[in-house]
């Protein structure tokens, strides 16, 4: 390849003599379509893709999205001094270049990043451009769509990837169409590439190709090879250890979903992940074995109702691989057959039955629909060995999502490409038609309990809870609750009734907070407050007046006790208390004392001085025209 | 409102609790029947006081049930009335649902009479006046406490190749039997296929209640008064009476089988058009 570009930029077009293609390359609009979710499982295939051989150990592949600052991307000015000279000559181009336009003022840059750990990373990098195939780095970074092969062909055949495209699906997720790689390799050498991709284009009076690379071009032999820069960039673009990291700046705002991300890991990778031969970190997440199902019982990421998994299955293949056995099925393509292992799974509550066809790598071509059973209750999950990765490997699309017969060129081989997917629709169909004649004999009880039964109700008499603020207990009419934790306990609460359940009956001890007097200042006055249970007191109205009978006989605190204050709550039927809210003066005109036959003073809500004879409160209370006659109280005595 | 605790009113209030009353007692049962569109509380309560009582009787007081859940629900009692029936949709029932009878004033009320009081009250009770619409009582409070739904064992289905109609009923010892021809007609495999059996159970069901009718009719009869005969002892006949007794059918005729059917079973028809329409809905 000849090539003379402008001397001093890092990126390298391929000057040509006349334009003659206008438009973007096709594949960038199809990748585009694929989204974050094909950007995802493309990275993470050819990481798996390159995992070492004769390890154990799981390929780790980090992804994180953040920002940079424009000035940290190596070469990026040259890159858009080329895009303010492209030219749209129809509207699609011109709309992407208008759209490239609009993303390169940005001083803080938006980017992800795919880095792979346990790998081989890409060889031969310091041989440049050398043409010779076992210098991966050279194939990887100065050609399109040629796959470079490995020379083991059994690790060939379990590859992912085979379309050669994989890397115009990182160009396609950034705005500019740029994309950079990082490559360390098992020497330690470590080096940057990248391309851009854009429209043939005319600069500085010369014509160029589409496909700009970053890279340095060297004279040899009286013609030019492209060789890598050595990595000395910023750390978003260093790869320390052995493996390949991909950094794509200008990340596509629609692209920019860490939840996205952590759903495509999950979705398409989960085989490789429970066998422990993946682990993905996203940003701070981390997906292994061990942590994958919290993420596919979180309802952030996965519906858990089986009933609304309609398009999503990933939750349930994950429990039809852990917990079914496998079957062994054949499928024929009519010349061959090739054996497969099926995880099945039969549950009358899934509403859309889908088989994940997953490749020896551990990735999901395919949620396949089975022909006239799309909709039939099952799961499965269907792993072939080598022979039967590499014909599904033929079958598959270039975005790898779905096995079929259409790609396929050549007659014969989409006869038997044709043949072999109706048969394994036909296997499938078989065990589930076999399956469902198990779960439902056609001899026997018929399930009708959702429909015919008798409902038996229970009611329990709450006796309990009519029975008062306060329990009679046992005839007994009150029981002595003043025992030190409790009046510790009210004093800090500062006015609630003490939390300890009270024996007693009749009276409880209490802080009221009343509306002059806080707690601590009746505590120095010396004098106690109970509530009075309702059962204790006589309540009458008459005309305009009402009479008030307490009756303390028989209770130990009240005991030697010639005179109380009395103070009223207004209570609901539910019992809640309203305090403050009845003020004395407002509805009582005079209070008589009807022991001693004198008037009682009220204050401060209180009625004060009320004299207890034999262990009897008589009150007579002359009503204000504006009482309201319906209202309930509860009592508090001070003694 | 629910009374949950006591409070002091200006006038004698039965409850059993109350101090104004000479030994007072206002006990309420509660027990409940129900069917596809209604629930119905029986209600048994016992006052302690003939004068209450009296007043019940004479309609110058009234028992109103309080049905409280989300909010509350109010219903009068006739003097002589045990039982409420509310349509489900009406009222939720859960374990924060509670009941009280209250016995309300329909008019002024004199107490003079009122021979149940405390001495107390014998002071003053010839001027004790209550007015219209005042609470004269309460009872204890009933709490739902749950159901359990009981299935019943009424149908079978076999498989019989040989057959000469495509299904057939079959009325066993104690089973409705379905035959089918075909192994297609049980729809097995097909998501929800109990539902779409729901339209032979419909058919086996009113075969069933055709024969109970002619069974257990009057002669010259074509209804039966569930009220009025004897438990059956046929077996299959004994859970169709059971289920009709339990969910509040009094009469079955051949008018009106099909209301009957669909007191006695839980929406299957709906069921049916569910999941024809969820089927549609997924299709391929």
């Amino acid at each position: 390849m000849t090539a003379v570009t402008t001397e001093t930029s890092p990126w390298k077009f391929s000057p040509i003599p006349n334009i003659e293609e206008s438009n973007f390359n096709k594949i960038l609009e199809r990748f585009y379509g694929l989204g974050v979710q094909g950007l995802t499982k493309e990275n993470i295939q050819n990481s798996l893709d390159g995992r070492l051989p004769n390890s154990t150990a799981p390929v780790i592949v980090k992804i994180e999205t953040g920002t940079i600052n424009r000035q940290d991307i190596p070469g990026i000015d040259h890159v858009i001094d080329r895009i303010k000279c492209l030219e749209g000559r129809n509207s699609y181009t011109k709309e992407t270049i208008g759209h490239m336009l609009k993303s390169v003022n940005q001083d803080e840059v938006r980017y992800i990043s795919f880095e792979d750990i346990n790998t081989k990373g890409l060889t031969g990098a310091k041989n440049g451009q050398s043409h010779s195939k076992k210098d991966t780095w050279g194939i990887y970074a100065y050609n399109k769509g040629v796959h470079f092969e490995e020379s083991d062909s059994k690790i060939e055949t379990s590859r992912g990837g085979s379309h050669g495209v994989g890397k115009i699906a990182s160009n396609a997720a950034s705005d500019l169409h740029l994309m950079y790689f990082a490559n360390c390799d098992e020497h330690g050498d470590q080096h940057l590439g990248g391309t851009v991709q854009l429209i043939e284009h005319l600069y500085e009076d010369q014509c160029y190709r589409s496909t700009g690379y970053f890279a340095d071009l060297k004279e040899e032999n009286k013609t030019s090879k492209f060789y890598p820069y050595e990595n000395d960039f910023h750390s978003v673009f260093k790869k320390r250890t052995r493996g390949l990291k991909i950094i794509i700046p200008y990340l596509r705002s629609d692209f920019d979903s860490e939840e996205e991300i952590i759903k495509t890991v999950c979705d398409s990778f989960f085989i490789s992940i429970l066998d422990g031969r993946l682990e993905v970190q996203i940003n701070d997440h981390v997906i292994t074995a061990g942590t994958i199902v919290s993420y596919l019982t979180n309802n952030q990421y996965y519906n858990q109702e089986i009933s609304e998994m309609k398009k999503v299955f990933t939750p349930l293949y994950v429990k039809t691989y852990k917990n079914e056995n496998p079957r062994e099925i054949t499928v024929s393509n009519g010349e061959r057959d090739y054996q497969f292992k099926l995880y099945f799974k039969y549950d009358e509550a899934i509403v859309k039955g889908r088989v994940a066809i997953v490749r020896t790598i551990g990735m999901k071509i395919e949620d396949f629909a089975v022909k006239s059973n799309a909709t039939k209750p099952f799961n499965a999950v269907l792993i072939g060995g080598l022979e039967e990765d590499g014909y599904l490997k033929s079958l598959e699309n270039e975005s790898h999502t779905k096995i079929s017969a259409e790609d396929i060129k050549d007659p014969l081989l989409k006869r038997q490409a044709t043949r072999f997917i109706n048969n394994l629709s036909k296997e499938i169909a078989k065990i589930i038609d076999e399956e469902m004649k198990r779960n439902n004999p056609t001899d026997g009880v018929m399930d009708t309990k959702d429909l015919l039964y008798i409902i038996e109700t229970e009611f329990k008499q709450d006796l309990s809870n009519a029975y008062g603020a306060v329990k009679i207990n046992q005839g007994k009419q009150v029981v002595k609750t003043t025992d030190v934790t409790t009046q510790k306990k009210t004093k800090k609460k500062g006015g609630k009734k003490g939390s300890v359940e009270p024996k007693s009956t009749g009276i409880k001890r209490t802080r009221r907070n009343n509306p002059t007097g806080t707690a601590d200042e009746l505590q120095e006055s010396g004098t106690e407050i109970y509530s009075v249970s309702p059962n204790l007191v006589e309540r009458l109205i008459l005309n305009n007046h009402e009479f008030i009978q307490f009756n303390f006989m028989g209770i130990p605190e009240m005991k030697k006790k010639n005179s109380c204050h009395l103070s009223f709550n207004l209570i609901d039927g539910m019992g809640e208390e309203y305090k403050d809210e009845f003020k004395l003066k407002e509805n009582y005109a005079h209070a008589f004392d009807q022991n001693s036959g004198s008037s009682c003073v009220i204050d401060d809500e209180r009625i004060k001085n009320v004299s207890i004879r034999d262990g009897i409160v008589k009150l007579k209370l002359d009503l204000k025209p504006n009482y309201n006659r319906a209202l309930k109280f509860v009592y508090y005595v001070e003694v | 409102m629910i009374y949950k605790k006591d409070a002091n009113f200006p006038y004698p209030v039965l409850t059993n609790t109350s101090t104004s009353y000479e030994e007072p007692s206002f006990l309420l049962d509660v027990s409940l029947e129900e069917n596809t569109n209604d629930y119905r509380f029986l209600i048994n309560y016992e006052v302690s006081s003939p004068f209450i009582k009296k007043l019940i009787a004479t309609g110058d007081a009234q028992a109103i049930l309080i049905i409280q859940s989300k909010d509350n629900k109010f219903y009068k009692l006739d003097p002589n009335q045990t039982a409420i029936e509310v349509p489900k949709k009406r009222v939720s029932l859960n374990k924060r649902t509670s009941i009280q009878l209250h016995i309300q004033s329909n008019r002024e009320i004199h107490f003079g009479e009122n021979q149940d009081l405390t001495s107390f009250y014998d002071a003053f009770k010839s001027e004790i006046i209550v007015p219209n619409n005042a609470l004269l009582g309460y009872s204890n409070i009933v709490v739902f406490e749950g159901s359990i739904q009981n299935p019943l064992v009424l149908f079978e289905k076999k498989l019989d190749e040989q057959l000469t109609s495509d299904i057939r009923i079959e009325l066993g010892v104690e089973t409705i039997i379905i035959h089918y021809r075909k192994e297609d007609y049980q729809f097995t495999g097909v998501r929800s296929s109990q539902a779409f059996n729901n339209p032979y159970i419909y058919a086996g069901l009113r075969t069933a209640l055709q024969r109970f009718i002619h069974e257990y009719s009057e002669q010259g009869e074509e209804y039966v008064d569930l009220t009025q005969i004897t438990q059956p002892e046929n077996l299959l006949d004994f859970k169709l009476y059971q289920l009709m007794t339990k969910k509040m059918v009094q009469e079955v005729s051949v008018d009106n089988i099909d209301e009957v059917i669909s007191l006695i079973s839980d929406k299957i028809i709906e069921k049916y058009a569910g999941a024809v329409k969820e089927l549609i809905h997924n299709g391929d």
